[in-house]
């Protein structure tokens, strides 16, 4: 219940910056879907596995390859669905605990909180980026 | 057509993409395409965030080169789609060269959703982000309309100009309004509220842009494009940090 209850706040967060990154009307819910799955997939990691670098890196590699899938078939660059799917996994949270220690002045706390941040950051793009480079390696 | 007007029909579409937020390579993919499709011999782009350089050799050995200045960029996905579909029908020789300047020009003035339906959007956004993290429903309302009522100031206040002023002012409105829906008991967690309500403003697409075009191997952008978010992130919550930090003063929470 709770798996479904996170797949549907996924798709309306994505249709909301969807919306916000002007996709096209036609494509709002196959981005939506897309953050949909990538944000179950990063949820049941995350309560399973309780490791937030893994979970933000499967759910960014699903989104991904839902993206490209969805690119491949509706001739659409994919981006459109890529860009909104991933934003539920960005780290705001991280970046907001990070802002709030160095507030408190608990400086070695922001620091750590601030590395972890550009940790997950860096592995959205990187699953961004290693799955363009495959889709294009194998279909090219 | 003279062949600096066929270069600037390339220009065009790059500079359209660079400026609706999508990547460098696509930006330099798109300029070198539609350049050897309209007849040059060899065509070469450097595309930065701020700057597009354009050179090209024609059959004759004559050499024409351009550059354009960028200044602003927003995120505005369908306007890069268009101008990928324009250039793949004009590549694949369904459109001609003056075809293909109409259409870009007309995109340039058209609207995809209106004012209102945008602000719903971020609301929409900043709501549902809410319940992401795990907070109550009623937190995501309050999300919901702290997330209109900033993009509503931040819009009639004309702070779009600017990046990060646009970051830094819209990090203390919601710091602002969401202390205050504290304060009148209609919300009950600060933290998230804030975190939700924030989220249309934070830099995320910069960010992995810029790691994505580093992995790429354009460096400059990805450096220039990393500046930039960094920048902007920290004016959020320089933002938000000024607002929470005098509500410290005041007792805090």
């Amino acid at each position: 219940m709770a798996i479904l209850l996170n797949g549907i706040y996924g798709f309306f967060a994505t249709i909301g910056f969807g919306i916000v990154f002007n996709v096209p009307r036609k494509d709002l819910t196959a981005g939506g879907f897309c953050g949909a799955i990538g944000w179950i997939a990063y949820y049941m990691i995350f309560t399973y596995l309780a490791s937030d670098i893994l979970a933000t890196f499967s759910g960014a590699v699903l989104v991904s390859v839902l993206g490209e899938l969805m690119a491949r078939r509706l001739k659409k660059p994919a981006t459109l669905y890529i860009i909104p799917g991933i934003i539920p996994l960005v780290p705001g949270a991280h970046s907001y605990q990070t802002l709030l220690a160095a507030i408190y002045e608990n400086f070695s706390q922001a620091a750590a909180l601030g590395f972890k941040t550009c940790l997950l950051a860096l592995s959205i793009a990187s699953a961004i980026f290693i799955v363009s480079a495959l889709n294009r390696r194998i279909f090219k | 057509m003279a062949k600096r007007e066929l270069l600037e029909v390339a220009m065009q579409a790059g500079e359209i993409i660079l400026k609706s937020g999508g990547e460098t390579y696509r930006v330099e993919e798109t300029i070198n395409k539609i350049g050897k499709a309209v007849g040059f011999h060899d065509i070469d782009s450097f595309v930065t965030p701020t700057g597009i350089i354009v050179t090209a050799h024609d059959a004759t050995d004559n050499l024409y080169t351009m550059s354009k200045r960028i200044h602003n960029r927003t995120v505005n996905l369908e306007r890069v789609a268009q101008v990928n579909e324009i250039s793949r029908q004009f590549v694949a020789g369904k459109i001609n060269v003056a075809e293909g300047q109409t259409q870009l020009q007309a995109l340039e003035n058209s609207p995809t959703y209106s004012y209102h339906l945008k602000l719903l959007g971020a609301g929409l956004a900043g709501g549902s982000s809410v319940l992401l993290f795990r907070g109550i429903l009623s937190d995501a309302f309050v999300a919901f309309f702290i997330t209109i009522m900033q993009q509503w100031l931040l819009h009639r206040g004309k702070f779009t100009d600017s990046p990060f002023l646009f970051s830094g002012i819209g990090g203390v409105i919601t710091a602002l309004l969401a202390l205050l829906s504290v304060y009148a008991g209609v919300g009950s967690s600060l933290d998230l509220i804030i975190i939700g309500s924030i989220m249309p403003l934070v830099p995320g697409i910069a960010i992995t842009n810029a790691v994505r075009d580093s992995l790429a191997g354009d460096l400059i952008s990805g450096i220039a494009r990393g500046a930039e978010a960094i920048l902007i992130a920290t004016s959020i919550a320089a933002g938000i940090g000024i607002i929470l930090r005098l509500s410290l003063l005041r007792g805090g929470f």
